[in-house]
């Protein structure tokens, strides 16, 4: 009976334990920015075509996309979750996208302070950045999730 | 025949063409180099354009061997090109424009205004005529295929390409979205090539000859819009103005369809055209004739940098075709195997070893690339 009750609170305690550690690893990917932004929120197809240099009128607004490539993990994220497609393939379709149709690559940043800086400065641009980026930097806003789930 | 005269213009004008695209060669590492060190990647802000500007050059060195002894083509080249495309966005308007120079060619391959109507554009201008897959995906930018050369069916109208490329006129296009899916759309309208021992689309730069009316449509269904597979059917009716000794009109029907698609590190490309020709003789008489064409391309990336390409060309119902015996480059079939590595991101060299057929000649074919997109 003793050794039944060891284990159930034993079992109690791993559950716990792995739901407090899934818990740590949940992510948010949000489609971010400014707070003086006037943006509806984009549907995921909306975002992949805005990150592949097609334009978009949402509402009257036109949102400009700057890629954030600041962290090999949101970058990869954003290309399996939102782009379904692998990073070479996203380069090549952006720039066939551009070639063909017109429209513009969206500026790639690897630092993340110079993507922030421009995203504050610039109503009109949106991003993606994990929820916890957005949550602890002033005068950004999350318009929408684009992804939820852990990251391993 | 050629003047003295017009042998030393021509020299003078192929040596200041060859000064300028050396020129441009030199310019575009430079430009690069200031790219990569600016601390983020920008198209506008490190040309300081409003839109994009990319920059395509290549150089293809090309070997041919066991040719038959009529010798039609050159038993080795080398041809630097660069191509050099722009686009920007005013408002609900867009232009786009696109030239290419190369010791062989040069030409404003595209010049297109636009406009936007919600999900789809009409434009105005020169562009490049949405005949099949090919044509409209790859076109000039060397680096965006990966292969050296074009199927046979889909040659370029300066190369002895037997289908028209370019229309000059309307053009709308448009993806409509289902959900993740789209359906590709566009029509074309406009003044089609003409035939002076070659087809010659319409020259903005330098108009003249005689154009006829052309017109053609694509309709392709993407699994994920914007993506990379795609199956589709494309249509067109040309009427081509001829100045061949034999012929004054010919009047072209094409259909093709086609499917690409991408298994994992697997990618197919595969296109069938079905081409019918009427021919009007100068002294009244008819000719016609009509003949399929297919082809079926299957790229290997089997290493992010590596890839492995097999194409496999051919026509049926070719022989005696009246319309094909304008083109004795036509290559009716062709059997490739090749291979493309990227150097970095932006730069790649292929290496393409074929057997080619054309209508009386058979031999082989060895070409190399450096291609590259800029910034």
């Amino acid at each position: 009976m003793k050794i039944m009750r060891g284990l159930c609170v034993f079992a109690l305690l791993a559950l716990l334990g792995m739901q407090s550690l899934w818990a740590i690893n949940r992510q948010s990917l949000v489609l971010a920015t400014s707070s003086a932004s006037s943006l509806s929120p984009l549907t995921v197809q909306e975002a992949r075509k805005l990150f592949l240099g097609v334009p978009l009128d949402k509402s009257g607004e036109h949102p400009v996309p700057l890629l954030n490539i600041s962290d090999p993990l949101i970058y990869e994220v954003f290309l399996q979750k939102v782009a379904f497609m692998s990073a070479s393939t996203y380069e090549s379709q952006m720039l066939s996208v551009v070639f063909r149709l017109g429209g513009k690559r969206p500026e790639s940043f690897n630092d993340l302070k110079n993507l922030l800086d421009t995203l504050q400065q610039n109503p009109g641009t949106v991003t993606f950045l994990w929820e916890d980026q957005v949550k602890a930097s002033q005068g950004l806003k999350s318009v929408n999730v684009l992804w939820q789930g852990s990251v391993e | 025949m050629v003047s003295p005269d017009d042998s030393a213009t021509t020299k003078l004008a192929n040596g200041k063409l060859i000064c300028l695209l050396s020129g441009l060669l030199l310019l575009v590492p430079t430009l690069t180099w200031a790219v990569n060190h600016s601390g983020h990647t920008s198209a506008a802000q490190s040309t300081g354009l409003p839109g994009d500007l990319l920059l395509f050059p290549d150089v293809t060195v090309i070997g041919r061997f066991d040719q038959g002894p009529q010798h039609r083509l050159a038993e080795s080249q080398i041809i630097p090109a660069i191509n050099v495309f722009y686009t920007a966005d005013y408002g609900r308007f867009r232009f786009l424009g696109e030239w290419l120079v190369s010791t062989k060619t040069h030409n404003l391959e595209r010049f297109q205004l636009g406009l936007h109507l919600e999900e789809s554009s009409l434009w105005l201008g020169r562009f490049h005529n949405p005949i099949g897959y090919w044509n409209m995906q790859f076109h000039h930018g060397g680096f965006l295929q990966d292969t050296i050369s074009r199927p046979g069916i889909m040659a370029f109208e300066t190369a002895g390409g037997i289908i028209p490329n370019h229309l000059t006129g309307f053009l709308w296009e448009g993806i409509r979205q289902f959900d993740e899916a789209g359906l590709y759309y566009t029509v074309g309208v406009g003044a089609g090539p003409q035939y002076n021992r070659g087809l010659e689309a319409f020259n903005l730069v330098e108009p003249g000859g005689s154009h006829h009316p052309g017109v053609s449509f694509r309709l392709g269904y993407q699994p994920v819009s914007y993506g990379v597979d795609e199956f589709g059917i494309s249509g067109a009716y040309n009427q081509i103005h001829s100045d061949a000794p034999a012929y004054e009109q010919v009047e072209q029907f094409v259909a093709t369809a086609y499917a690409n698609k991408q298994f994992n590190s697997l990618r197919l490309t595969s296109e069938v055209v079905y081409v019918n020709n009427q021919l009007d003789g100068r002294l009244g008489g008819k000719a016609s004739g009509d003949f399929v064409n297919a082809y079926a391309q299957l790229e290997w990336a089997f290493h992010p940098d590596w890839t492995l390409i097999g194409r496999a060309e051919g026509t049926m119902g070719d022989h005696n075709d009246p319309y094909l015996a304008l083109f004795p480059t036509y290559v009716q079939d062709r059997l490739l195997g090749g291979m493309r590595y990227n150097v970095t991101h932006n730069t790649a060299v292929k290496l393409e070893l074929s057997q080619e057929h054309l209508r009386d000649d058979r031999f082989g074919q060895v070409m190399f690339q450096w291609s590259a997109v800029f910034p």
